[in-house]
């Protein structure tokens, strides 16, 4: 009895934690649903039709053109320079690979090689990390963005690139630092009883043997800097990417290209590539990346 | 050739006058250029900001009207800390953007963290449509704000509406502008469970099995088992997660600036809403010091309490024993 009790109990505790879960979904595929069949909506307002006599029902009729018109018409002016939808997915392309891969690469060799070489500095290096990953400077970036133009890196992506090639990566160095401590050493002797150098080890053997770690880092990062907007507008505000572009897009309302319909679409041109990628690599993005409560 | 023998085999045991074998002086020359970039990058771009924006707070952007140039920085002493502490303690604006802050330092700890614990706990426990719930919640980590904003905010301005007319043949206003301040708290909460739930859940399952099976054999209940036995369990990945929160408390913008760009109105300000919304102005140089030291004074309350709050859970939460 006691037990039926206790297994009711239970299930009544999923079946909310279900219905919960349920209604989330449920916010999600709506949001998604109403955003995918504005996009084919019109934003013709003369004849009756478009938007703004539909917010809410399918289209009638379907618009197929705004997907073509976001490509072909849609632009961002900043500092009397029109940046159109295909330069700026380059800008976005040229930022989001070059910072995720840097933004991987440095966090990867730094906790490979303190990980691996028992110097004193190591536990410097690794104490440092930790105890930024709980402090938080607050205002720091009007100083940031001064030094950025101290050493001429504000305003390009390049810049940007060496600017995200920080080893103080958080929870991901720490799933760097726990991959390779879990690595043998007898895989690094092998190598150098074979005669290979301290660098050949790291390249040859010790980072392929970490390279699904180093892939799934590499791509959330990606989607990250995919979708910073932030940053760009910052340090380089005149090299629109495209959720840059997205952003100013948002708050033009002077011409057609600027109502409901238009905005969403624009908003779902940022959006697919980072889906299809999350499609592709779903299993892996979201695998455990284990990181394990710092403790002490 | 004998003795030629003997010493190569010695020589790699040779010290140098560092005290240093040949083979660990390689391993120090690659260990140095293996870390001279991150060291230095570190030095510029942590230490050397974080020491310039501390110098930033102690000066002022002069421009000169007569002749209407800019000059640059110079010395003002303690000049902005006052201000800030002014206008800080004073100021409507920034009365008003401490409240919002914790409101929602307050919103992700009670609500979010709970949420998110109990939607791992599901997913942990493979409950039906676990993984379709596990992909649905990632979404708003994947999806840009932006992208999330754009079709939230014209569903609860007009979409909403629209619906509401057409079920009750009722107006109502435009949900967002009527009620930002919930319509943010909301959004906060319903996009924040992807990277959370991902660790909760990681965590999880690195529970040895036993530990649960031994619960469920002396008939611990579900629940009993999520408060007794997983949630002292992964109680340093929650730590980890609040602490980061409560470091994060000043520079939490709400989504603000996706929101409303830098035409937020006052009563919906946070401290990081401000802070980001003054940098982002084009031009605004003569600001800088001012942020600087505001910065820095919430910096000096936030590290504190930050280090104390995690000591705290620390020592006096539940040991793994």
């Amino acid at each position: 009895m006691k037990n039926n009790k206790v297994k009711n109990k239970a299930s009544a505790f999923y079946i909310v934690l279900f219905v919960f879960l349920i209604l989330y979904v449920v916010s999600f595929v709506f949001l998604f649903s109403w955003g995918f069949i504005t996009t084919f909506k019109g934003a013709n307002t003369s004849d009756g039709t478009g938007y703004e006599f539909n917010k809410v029902g399918l289209p009638n009729p379907w618009v197929f053109t705004n997907y073509v018109d976001s490509f072909n018409k849609l632009f961002v002016e900043i500092n009397n320079q029109r940046f159109y939808v295909e330069t700026m997915y380059l800008y976005a392309i040229l930022y989001a690979v070059g910072c995720a891969f840097f933004a991987t690469l440095v966090p990867c060799i730094t906790a490979y090689v303190i990980s691996k070489y028992k110097f004193f500095f190591s536990k410097i290096v690794y104490a440092f990390i930790i105890v930024t990953m709980s402090l938080h400077i607050v205002g720091a970036t009007p100083s940031a963005i001064e030094m950025a133009r101290t050493f001429g890196l504000y305003n390009s992506i390049w810049g940007l690139w060496v600017m995200s090639a920080t080893m103080m990566a958080g929870i991901y160095f720490l799933v760097f630092y726990d991959t390779f401590k879990a690595i043998p050493q007898s895989y690094s002797e092998a190598a150098e009883i074979d005669g290979a150098s301290n660098f050949r080890v790291m390249v040859s053997v010790m980072l392929p043997l970490a390279k699904n770690v180093f892939f799934t880092i590499f791509l959330i990062k990606l989607i990250g800097f995919w979708n910073d907007y932030q940053t760009p507008i910052l340090y380089m505000p005149d090299k629109p990417t495209i959720a840059y572009g997205l952003f100013i897009f948002m708050y033009q309302s002077d011409s057609i290209y600027s109502s409901v319909p238009m905005k969403v679409t624009s908003a779902f041109l940022v959006a697919i590539p980072v889906a299809l990628v999350f499609i592709i690599f779903q299993k892996r993005i979201m695998g455990n990346l284990t990181m394990g409560g710092i403790k002490g | 050739m004998y003795m030629e023998q003997i010493t190569l085999k010695n020589k790699s045991k040779i010290k140098d006058k560092n005290g240093l074998t040949e083979r660990k002086r390689k391993e120090l020359i690659f260990y140095i250029i293996m870390l001279t970039f991150p060291v230095v990058q570190v030095a510029i771009f942590y230490f050397g900001v974080n020491f310039n924006s501390i110098l930033l707070a102690f000066k002022k952007y002069d421009f000169d009207v007569q002749s209407n140039t800019l000059l640059g920085y110079t010395w003002s002493g303690f000049d902005n800390f006052v201000r800030c502490l002014s206008d800080m303690t004073g100021d409507y604006v920034f009365l008003v953007s401490l409240k919002n802050s914790f409101i929602a330092f307050g919103v992700q700890i009670f609500i979010s963290t709970s949420l998110a614990l109990l939607f791992s706990l599901y997913i942990y426990q493979k409950k039906p449509f676990s993984t379709l719930f596990r992909i649905f919640l990632f979404l708003p980590s994947v999806i840009s704000p932006l992208v999330i904003v754009i079709m939230f905010k014209n569903i609860m301005e007009e979409a909403i509406p629209a619906i509401w007319l057409q079920l009750f043949d009722m107006h109502i206003d435009p949900v967002y502008s009527a009620n930002k301040m919930i319509c943010l708290l909301f959004y906060y909460v319903w996009t924040s469970f992807g990277t959370s739930v991902l660790l909760y859940t990681s965590s999880m399952s690195s529970i040895d099995d036993s530990i649960i099976e031994a619960a469920r054999i002396d008939g611990a209940s579900s629940v009993k088992e999520f408060i007794y036995i997983i949630l002292p369990l992964i109680y340093p990945t929650i730590t980890t997660f609040i602490t980061v929160n409560v470091a994060t408390v000043f520079t939490n913008q709400l989504n603000l600036f996706a929101f409303e760009r830098g035409d937020a109105d006052y009563s919906i300000y946070t401290y990081g809403y401000y802070l980001f919304m003054e940098t982002a102005k084009g031009g605004n140089y003569g600001m800088y010091p001012y942020l600087s030291a505001m910065g820095l004074i919430l910096t000096v309350v936030s590290v504190p309490v930050t280090l104390l709050i995690r000591y705290g859970m620390l020592k006096l939460g539940p040991s793994e024993e």
